[in-house]
């Protein structure tokens, strides 16, 4: 089972061996609880595209609904060699070469505000970036020579941001967006641009969103500077920041 | 009747806005394009989001491409200029960043279909589309990305196309109502004030660059700008300084409906002068809001007047639900009746 073997070009999912093409689904369907509800599931399955679907089990939830975890064999393949991402372009620094940055080239401190917009409560997001404990042992903004970083918290409405930005004289916002459903995180953000833009501030600052479901080319058409998903620490957010402060000349 | 007959001529820069991301802007535009070559005129073409990729990054639903035919000039990113089949030719590298890379201007050498992202903001945007203008283009079209309007500021295109359809809601009556609004914003009227009338641009731009978030028309005539740098969150201050007599409140940036609560829970002076802001792309209050304010006494006037050409409506959502076209287009001319408004999945002479 070494690396060599595999195909790049028509990569299946791995279960057990080697493109066995094994996929694990979970899911529920509001019919109730039965063996009607087991096969409803298969065919379901069967109707992605999937090949012999197997419930492995159905749950009860109640009020007529049931939850099924099914295993199928995925007879699709990707080809790997193909694909290209775009991603943030800046140097990865680190936290020390970040500080060093600001020091030699932005000459000031740095004010970053961050927040969880709009309805969205789940701080994980931008406490990992901004807290000074960090997270998985990279150290938040606080916690940076040059950096006033100040976490705004969740719920916060764009207004109050941009209110705040203004009065903070801010030079990059960060967006976290965890709760996304029904698109609602593309409302919430572009509402902001848009008042970035009204205000005519938009140009004056670097905004950047983060969140598990935005991607560099999201953030494109929701018309911020970049887009971090997870995974991405501190010093990704910062090392960007800094290094576009001074391509735009803001410093 | 074509859709390229409704943009007069004395019109260069044109923006298309949408109601919610698949609208039909994309649709709208290749029309236009399409209409546009027949009629022998050399367009440039430039989006603030990104315009045909074949899978929409939110939803993942199919979307059309963009075809460019020789002599079309087009502003994207290099990395989307790799990815399009169409063969260009580099006029100009600009200092544009976006996510999707740096901003070129091309022009179209042999047909092909482009992917087009420009710059993202409303300044790049107005950059980029002098520059086209100078290297030949007659007229620029603006793409708009997914419900972003601020494209349609009078500062950044000359007239505005407005995109709506099925998939704003699933309701035929919200998705009129809310489109009629935003429509009724695009024309909102300009200030009729006298002196403004007089010298509307200098009067206006000598207050704008002070640089304060909001002025008041004394009765004097003189305006007096105020001590805060943004209306945002100063509904209230503004309020309390509103003296009897005034004519007009002039307001920089964004008026949003906690400025007009906040106004209005401290004075009911708003009720005899107008709110006079720079354009309708400010204005951030939803179509019930408007309502009520516009009951109690509310009066909005534009120093920019927007210019809404027409409405294109896409009876069609890819959310899997489509009203009834007729039906759809009716409602939509009965709310909206200063413009045209054109069914833009229809053949193309159904309006």
């Amino acid at each position: 089972m070494s690396a060599q073997l595999v195909d790049l070009s028509n990569v299946k999912p791995y279960g057990d061996t080697l493109d066995d093409g094994m996929v694990q689904f979970s899911f529920t369907l509001p019919v109730p609880y039965g063996e009607e509800a087991r096969e409803a599931a298969r065919r379901l399955v069967l109707k992605m595209g999937m090949e012999e679907p197997n419930v492995v089990n159905a749950m009860d939830l109640g009020i007529g609904y049931t939850y099924f975890i099914v295993y199928a064999k995925c007879p699709h393949s990707i080809n790997y060699n193909a694909i290209k991402v775009p991603k943030v372009e800046s140097d990865h620094m680190t936290k020390e070469e970040v500080e060093e940055f600001i020091e030699h080239q932005v000459k000031r401190d740095v004010v970053i505000l961050g927040a969880c917009t709009g309805s969205d409560a789940h701080t994980v997001g931008i406490d990992a970036i901004m807290n000074m404990k960090g997270f998985h042992g990279h150290y938040g903004l606080e916690r940076y020579k040059g950096v006033e970083a100040y976490n705004l918290g969740s719920q916060v409405e764009n207004e109050e941001l941009v209110a705040k930005a203004i009065e903070m004289k801010a030079d990059a916002l960060l967006i976290s967006q965890v709760v996304t459903q029904k698109d609602v995180h593309v409302k919430n953000l572009t509402h902001l641009i848009e008042l970035l833009e009204a205000e005519q501030l938009r140009d004056q600052l670097i905004v950047v969103c983060g969140g598990p479901r935005i991607s560099h080319e999201l953030a494109k058409e929701l018309g911020y500077d970049a887009g971090f998903s997870s995974g991405s620490y501190a010093e990704d957010v910062a090392s960007f920041v800094v290094q576009e402060m001074v391509q735009r000349n803001l410093v | 009747m074509k859709l390229w007959e409704l943009i007069p001529d004395t019109v260069k820069t044109i923006s298309v806005i949408g109601m919610a991301k698949n609208a039909g802007k994309t649709v709208t535009l290749n029309r236009l394009l399409s209409e546009s070559q027949k009629s022998g005129n050399w367009v440039g073409l430039t989006s603030i989001g990104r315009d045909g990729e074949l899978e929409d990054v939110v939803t993942g639903t199919e979307k059309p491409g963009v075809e460019v035919v020789p002599g079309m000039i087009v502003a994207t990113t290099d990395v989307c200029m790799a990815r399009s089949d169409a063969r260009m030719e580099i006029l100009e590298t600009t200092n544009e960043r976006t996510p999707m890379g740096n901003v070129v201007i091309l022009k179209v050498r042999q047909k092909g279909m482009v992917e087009i992202a420009g710059p993202d903001s409303n300044r790049g945007i107005q950059r980029v589309c002098l520059r086209m203008l100078t290297l030949g283009a007659e007229k620029v079209l603006v793409d708009g990305a997914l419900d972003r309007k601020s494209s349609a500021s009078p500062a950044v295109t000359e007239a505005t196309i407005l995109s709506t359809g099925a998939v704003v809601d699933r309701d035929l009556s919200n998705v009129v109502k809310e489109t009629a609004h935003q429509a009724m914003l695009l024309e909102l009227p300009g200030w009729n004030h006298p002196l403004f009338q007089k010298r509307p641009d200098t009067t206006m731009d000598q207050w704008l660059q002070q640089g304060s978030g909001a002025g008041i028309m004394r009765k004097e005539g003189q305006v007096e700008s105020l001590p805060i740098t943004t209306a945002l969150s100063s509904g209230k201050e503004i309020g309390r300084l509103l003296k009897k007599g005034d004519t007009g409140l002039l307001i920089r940036g964004s008026l949003t409906e906690k400025t007009v609560k906040d106004l209005m829970a401290v004075t009911d002076l708003y009720r005899e002068l107008p709110l006079v802001i720079e354009d309708a792309t400010r204005i951030f209050i939803g179509e019930r809001e408007w309502r009520i304010f516009r009951k109690m006494g509310l009066r909005v006037n534009l120093m920019k007047r927007n210019r809404l050409l027409f409405v294109t409506a896409n009876p069609w959502s890819p959310g899997g639900w489509r009203f009834d076209e007729m039906r759809f287009l009716e409602a939509l001319k009965h709310e909206i009746k200063s413009v045209p408004v054109v069914n833009v999945m229809g053949k193309e002479e159904s309006f």
